[in-house]
């Protein structure tokens, strides 16, 4: 019984450090991806205003009247 | 009976051990019998009891104490071991669902991130095209992520009447140089024509107005009145 009993705990401890793992894995690569998302709408706003800037066409009417 | 239960014992344990599936069915052979073995014990006793109670036969000495506690043990183990595999296949499920959450969560990121690079791709789109919206900041993107309960598969895109200038799938590298490509040939053009853009290069869907309003036009009005009075002069003139 105590065999057992203790099988039973290992097995119950590995599979919450297993839950946790894959939930905290998750969590960090929507993050990751998030993050990535918002650099790269970031680097295109950027080099939007940059080409515009360089054409001599003003995208941000209402930064200018400011 | 002592005999006859070591010899199914012998029986059991000599079977061969091929798979998991047979190492079940011997567990749950020898749990059985085990099972057997102590109801076969109990109403051993109790009708020994009763003969010696009649006084037609002399109390018993139960001489297969040990044997029971052997059958004893065989049916712990093997009641352990039925509850620990189901115990296992049950932590099993759990972590499945748990990954299964997981993947959730990872896509409904990844179908944020394609939709919110998308929106600025259109932003951009439309402030180059269109000089009266102009280019706003970048709207927040939260960070955290919350898994759509049985979300849309990734194969579904935008939905339909909302014609975007880069698909989601495309929001990549790849979509962000053909941008940049893109907007560096029509600011080029931009750059020629002057500092307003002479038409915009985007496909915009204007109204059609109705037959009446387009027919009273002073460009299409005009010419028919000058017709109208030329074919008159030309009636009075030959009448």
């Amino acid at each position: 019984v105590l065999t057992a009993y203790n099988e039973l705990a290992v097995m119950e401890r590995e599979h919450g450090l297993a839950i946790e793992s894959c939930r905290s894995d998750a969590r960090d690569e929507a993050a990751r991806i998030l993050e990535a998302a918002r650099e790269q709408a970031a680097a295109l706003h950027a080099r939007a205003t940059e080409l515009a800037d360089s054409s001599g066409l003003d995208l941000e009417p209402d930064r200018s009247v400011e | 009976m002592a005999m006859s239960a070591a010899t199914e014992d012998a029986t059991l344990s000599a079977a061969p051990q091929t798979d998991a599936g047979s190492q079940e069915e011997l567990r749950q052979a020898r749990f059985d019998v085990a099972r057997l073995r102590l109801a076969l014990r109990k109403l051993t006793h109790e009708a020994d009891g009763v003969e010696a109670l009649d006084g037609t036969t002399e109390p018993v000495v139960d001489d297969a104490v040990e044997f029971d506690l052997a059958a004893a043990r065989e049916l712990l183990a093997s009641s352990l071991s039925q509850r620990l595999d189901a115990r296992r296949a049950e932590l099993a499920a759990d972590l499945e669902a748990a990954r299964a959450e997981a993947a959730r969560l990872v896509e409904s990121a990844h179908r944020r991130a394609a939709e919110y690079v998308a929106g600025a791709h259109d932003d951009v789109f439309g402030a180059v095209f269109h000089p009266d919206q102009p280019l706003g900041p970048l709207p927040a993107l939260p960070l955290e992520v919350v898994a759509d309960p049985g979300g849309p598969s990734p194969s579904e895109g935008t939905p339909a009447g909302e014609p975007t200038l880069l698909a989601p799938s495309q929001g990549g590298a790849i979509g962000f140089e053909a941008m940049v490509a893109v907007m560096q040939a029509f600011l080029t053009q931009a750059a020629v024509a002057g500092p307003a853009p002479a038409a915009p290069v985007a496909v915009v869907r204007r109204p059609r107005r109705p037959l009446r309003t387009r027919v009273l036009h002073a460009d299409v009005i005009l010419p028919l009145i000058a017709v109208a009075a030329v074919l008159v002069i030309l009636i009075a003139w030959v009448g």
